[in-house]
């Protein structure tokens, strides 16, 4: 009882040692601040490195857009091999992905004359891991959803988010397993659209894939990663597993008039289409 | 600007806002420091901010809590401060025990003896009264190591106030050295 009495009196103490900091007005102006300055070291910083390689003679190599996806950089996967393509270390640029580390790109285009990207990533100082996040704020307001918590057995995590405004867009992206090559993304009353399921530096368990259809009404019916032979892939084989559910249909954010025009399929309609 | 743009800052404004008191408070709690304290939660948002939208419909409060002790724990490592193993205990504010400890003076210059981790366990623990598995989330570690942590801090503050009559406490304490 003692020592109870004495650590509520220490955390009383503590709260009170900790509350003695003067009231220094709205502080948004100086996090803002802040947030331009990491910016801006965090360019100098790239700078300086991409100086600091072309001055000690190395060649750079520089990565070529139109063969995203489908070229393997020769560079070393988490294991060492370099995963079959289609592959991407090319590191997404521009102001949506500073501060962001190590975001590679896995789609881009453009939609209504805006250009879209994008990129994989991991969030270091929460450790979340596989996340993917898009550029582009106006028409989908950039999602960011990271897919390391999956259920036994998916095959797929994804995501479709139809673009604000009078836009005919609809973004669908996610994640597979290491063995996909395509996704196939079926969509009812229209023909199945396949797009590339692209590895990543992010994670040797999954690759992500992104697209943008032309279409304000699109619903999808389906996600199915397929391997190098057009069967279906395997699901991720090293990822945590969580018991149920996923955030299928759901994306990172909540604005009001957002619309989310798919839920997964339930896991006895995906075993009957996978 | 854009729409979603000004939605972004805007969302992140206000929760900068609602979070802000606090978020100073517990970076004062863990620094002992008005100005750091600032700056550390400054730092904490700002390192939010690029991953704002993932993180504002996923307890942004949580997230910003465990950043701001990270970021804590991680720059007193890059402002090489160290601990280091004395035979001498720490100066005797008082001589009733720790519950005495009405001086917030005597209290900050105790604490400001134990190690980061230490002086992070006390507070998380008694100040915001988390439980242990939540401290031990925060700081990556095992519960175990929390309970250690917690158990040598407060031995430190007992042992600068040893019972009357008995002799100086000779348990070597943590003493923190800071390097160029």
């Amino acid at each position: 009882m003692a020592d109870l009495l004495d650590t509520e009196r220490l955390g009383a103490q503590l709260r009170d040692l900790a509350s003695g900091v003067p009231d220094s007005g709205d502080p948004v102006a100086a996090v803002l601040g802040r947030v331009r300055r990491r910016r801006i070291r965090q360019r100098l910083g790239a700078s300086a490195l991409i100086g600091a390689i072309a001055a000690s003679g190395l060649l750079l190599v520089p990565y070529v857009s139109e063969n995203l996806p489908g070229h393997a950089a020769d560079i070393g996967f988490a294991s060492g091999a370099t995963p079959p393509p289609p592959w991407s270390d090319r590191i997404a640029t521009g102001d949506d992905f500073v501060g962001i580390d190590s975001p590679y790109v896995v789609a881009e285009g453009t939609v209504a004359g805006l250009g879209w990207t994008a990129a994989s990533t991991d969030m270091d100082i929460v450790e979340l891991r596989g996340c993917l996040v898009t550029s582009e704020w106006k028409l989908f307001g950039r999602p960011f959803v990271c897919y390391d918590n999956w259920a036994a057995g998916r095959a797929s995590k994804w995501n479709a988010e139809r673009a604000n405004g009078d836009t005919e867009a609809t973004l669908v992206f996610g994640a597979v397993g290491p063995e996909a090559r395509t996704v196939r993304i079926a969509i009812r009353d229209q023909a199945d659209t396949v797009v590339p399921a692209v590895a990543t530096p992010t994670s040797p368990d999954l690759r992500f894939f992104a697209t943008v259809l032309l279409d304000a009404d699109v619903h999808v019916e389906n996600v199915t990663p397929l391997d190098a032979n057009g069967e279906p892939a395997a699901p991720p084989p090293g990822l945590p597993w969580e018991q149920q559910g996923g955030e299928c249909g759901k994306t990172a954010h909540d604005d009001p008039g957002e619309q989310y025009l798919s839920d997964c399929p339930t896991r006895a309609t995906r075993a009957a289409t996978q | 600007m854009q729409q979603g743009a000004q939605s972004y800052e805007a969302s992140f404004s206000d929760f900068v806002r609602a979070r802000w008191s606090a978020t100073v408070r517990l970076a004062n709690g863990l620094t002992l420091d008005a100005g750091r304290a600032e700056d550390l939660a400054q730092d904490a948002f700002a390192k939010l901010w690029p991953h704002w939208p993932r993180l504002r419909d996923d307890n942004p409060a949580a997230y910003l809590r465990r950043v701001v002790v990270t970021t804590f724990l991680s720059s007193r490592r890059l402002r090489r401060v160290s601990e280091q193993l004395t035979d001498a205990p720490p100066e005797r504010p008082h001589r009733d025990g720790y519950d005495e400890l009405d001086s917030r003076d005597a209290l900050r210059q105790v604490l400001l003896r134990l190690s980061p981790r230490q002086r992070a366990v006390l507070y998380l623990r008694y100040a915001e009264d988390l439980p242990q598995a939540q401290v031990a989330e925060l700081l990556g570690c095992s519960v175990g190591s929390v309970k250690t942590h917690a158990s040598r801090a407060l031995a430190a503050l007992r042992l600068t106030v040893p019972p009357e009559g008995s002799g100086p406490a000779s348990t070597p304490t943590h003493k923190e050295v800071r390097g160029g």
